[in-house]
């Protein structure tokens, strides 16, 4: 029982944190070449309808999950507009952003599927894969091999995302945007272009987060699903040190602990529930002041 | 005499036009604090006012999706320009409307789903959470074969609390060795965190679950329905959404509330204080097993007809 106890526990962590971390890793681009996006959990409310739109219409979770990264592009367009080629402030582009994805998100679901008041109904969504042998090792079989196919996605994204940053010419120059545009400049170089593909990368990544939570982890959208996590994934970012890597790590400890809090609250049914609810906030806090001789910080970030 | 009596029918045809017109429209301002597609609690309100605008001669504007910190603004905006009833759906509008009722003698103030009143201008519609948990919590025992089950709160409003409440003791009068799991997501619209609390739940023995809150009641509908266990709906009669998972629903009719709030308005028959609206008034109740007709023994299904007689009848103690 124990043992099932916490097969479950991590399990349900990683399906946590795989919305967490698609969102991080893009947001991680993103800052990295030195623009801040508040906004994405604007964008992944995007995402999140795009994709039970399009596997609606098309019967096929896979083109759900297109749609909601071609969704998750085009909306941070609108940032990549006003925040990096006209140049206003990005907190406040980015509030539009999230403002303008919720109002928007609800409104077309209102249009499409949610008019007349019903609940969602049942949207083709992607099913946990048989990976056969690997599925039935004891303890490891159910944590890690039981998922749907957007959870190892998102391990391969990390690599790649990790790899094009790090050790190619590309990763170079986007993070120079990050810490000194008018270098990149200098170079020939064209920061606003690197900006740019930077923001629509970061929106491409949110889109497919709020695929996620409404193809894989669930079937249907409902209005304002995403409840936070865009914000979350932001604090992945700063507490994962701007590193791809580190983001989806803090993406992951924070879906852990999320995913122990709701256990504790039924072991544990005499103290209040705000106690449990609150962990993954304090463990956040927690983790930010341990980090904050540690910055890693974009130099030009928000500017 | 046919002459007298055509003169008398042309005498009420030109009169019904008066008195329609001295009859004069009611606007009605209902706030809500959520959108009207969430299947469950602002659907509910939203049901329950086009039903009155189908039996009264009503105007209504509706506003979705306000939050705590709106609700005054909003509340004052509709009594500003002068709407004769302003409805706020929750009990979170309880004290801001008894902050500002008094400025707007003209304007009638109901609160739905709490319990406030003041004179001269303030009333409260409430269902019996408690005793739809009741029934939910004793239908679930009924039902369990494993020895557990569970409920999935929202937020821990004061009505959500008396459901969990109801639940437990409900259950534990069919079964006193239940064990009753709880436990709540914190948000009213976070779907997949209701779905993987549930799915905990499930994970913890329990085999019959249900949920109260917004759209958070779907993610547990669908791990039940994934996991292969049974559900109880709560508030709106889901089967539909899962036939073969949902047992029956412990109706809690909000659309009553604002149906019979309406009412009393117009016919000018309502009191400032709090009404609670239990099985007897329709406030609330249990639909029927359906799918489950078959698959719950006569005699359990005996012994929850009982349970709900006996309720009606004011026999159970032990109520929240």
């Amino acid at each position: 029982m124990e043992a099932a106890i916490l097969i479950g526990l991590l399990a349900s962590g990683v399906r946590f944190a795989v919305p967490l971390a698609l969102a991080a890793l893009g947001e991680t681009v993103s800052q990295r070449a030195g623009v801040l996006n508040v906004g994405i959990e604007g964008v992944m409310l995007i995402g999140a309808l795009a994709a039970v739109l399009c596997a609606v219409w098309t019967g096929s979770p896979w083109l759900g999950l297109l749609g909601a990264i071609v969704a998750g592009v085009l909306f941070a367009s609108i940032h990549a507009l006003f925040a990096v080629i006209l140049k206003a402030d990005q907190i406040v582009s980015g509030i539009a952003l999230f403002l303008l994805g919720i109002g928007l998100s609800g409104f077309v679901f209102r249009l499409t599927l949610g008019s007349g008041g019903r609940p969602p109904g049942q949207v083709p969504g992607f099913r946990p894969l048989d990976l056969g042998p690997l599925g039935e090792i004891p303890f490891a079989g159910p944590v890690l091999f039981q998922h749907n196919a957007l959870v190892y996605l998102t391990v391969v994204a990390v690599a790649a995302v990790a790899f094009l940053l790090a050790r190619t010419g590309w990763g170079l120059s986007l993070r120079a945007a990050g810490e000194n545009p008018e270098a990149v400049r200098a170079a020939g170089l064209d920061a606003t272009r690197l900006r740019v593909v930077a923001v629509l990368v970061g929106g491409g990544f949110a889109g497919a987060g709020g695929a996620f939570l409404s193809i894989a982890q669930l079937n249907g959208f409902v209005e304002n699903m995403v409840a936070g996590r865009g914000f979350i994934a932001i604090a992945c970012v700063v507490f994962g040190r701007w590193n791809p890597v580190g983001a989806v790590l803090v993406a992951l400890a924070f879906g852990m602990t999320e995913a122990a809090q709701i256990r504790l609250q039924i072991l544990y049914p005499a103290l209040p529930h705000q106690f449990f609810v609150m962990l993954p906030y304090v463990a956040a806090i927690v983790a930010l002041v341990l980090m904050r001789a540690r910055s890693g910080q974009p130099a030009a970030l928000g500017r | 005499m046919l002459r007298r009596t055509l003169l008398l029918a042309g005498a009420a045809t030109l009169a019904a036009p008066t008195i329609l017109r001295a009859q004069t429209r009611l606007k009605v301002g209902l706030v809500l604090p959520g959108p009207i597609t969430d299947g469950t609690f602002n659907s509910a309100a939203h049901q329950g006012i086009v039903k009155a605008q189908a039996k009264f001669p009503i105007d209504v504007s509706i506003r979705e999706n306000t939050d705590f910190a709106q609700i005054a603004e909003a509340l004052l905006g509709y009594a500003r320009e002068g709407f004769d009833v302003v409805i706020g759906h929750g009990f979170q509008f309880a004290e801001p409307v008894t902050e500002i009722h008094k400025q707007f003698p003209r304007t009638w103030f109901i609160v739905n789903t709490a319990q406030v009143a003041a004179a001269p201008n303030l009333a409260s519609f409430d269902n019996r959470w408690g005793d739809a948990g009741y029934l939910a919590g004793a239908v679930a025992a009924t039902v369990s074969q494993r020895g557990a089950v569970g409920h999935v709160g929202g937020i821990p409003v004061p009505v959500i609390q008396d459901y969990n409440r109801g639940f437990e003791r409900g259950a534990k009068r069919i079964n006193p060795g239940i064990r009753v799991l709880s436990a709540y997501v914190g948000s009213f619209s976070d779907v997949a965190k209701g779905k993987e609390i549930t799915l905990s739940l499930i994970e913890q023995g329990a085999d019959v679950v249900t949920s109260t809150g917004n759209e958070n009641v779907i993610g547990t509908i669908q791990a039940a329905r994934e996991r292969n266990v049974l559900a109880i709906g709560t508030a709106f009669d889901s089967h539909a959404a899962a036939p073969d998972t949902i047992v029956t629903t412990a109706l809690i009719n909000m659309d009553v509330n604002i149906d019979l709030a309406i009412g009393r308005i117009v016919n000018r028959t309502i009191e400032p204080r709090a009404y609670v609206l239990g099985l007897n008034d329709g406030g609330i109740g249990l639909a029927p097993f359906r799918n489950f007709e078959a698959r719950i023994p006569a005699e359990r299904r005996a012994v929850i007809a009982q349970l709900v007689e006996d309720m009606r009848a004011g026999r159970i103690t032990d109520l929240p």
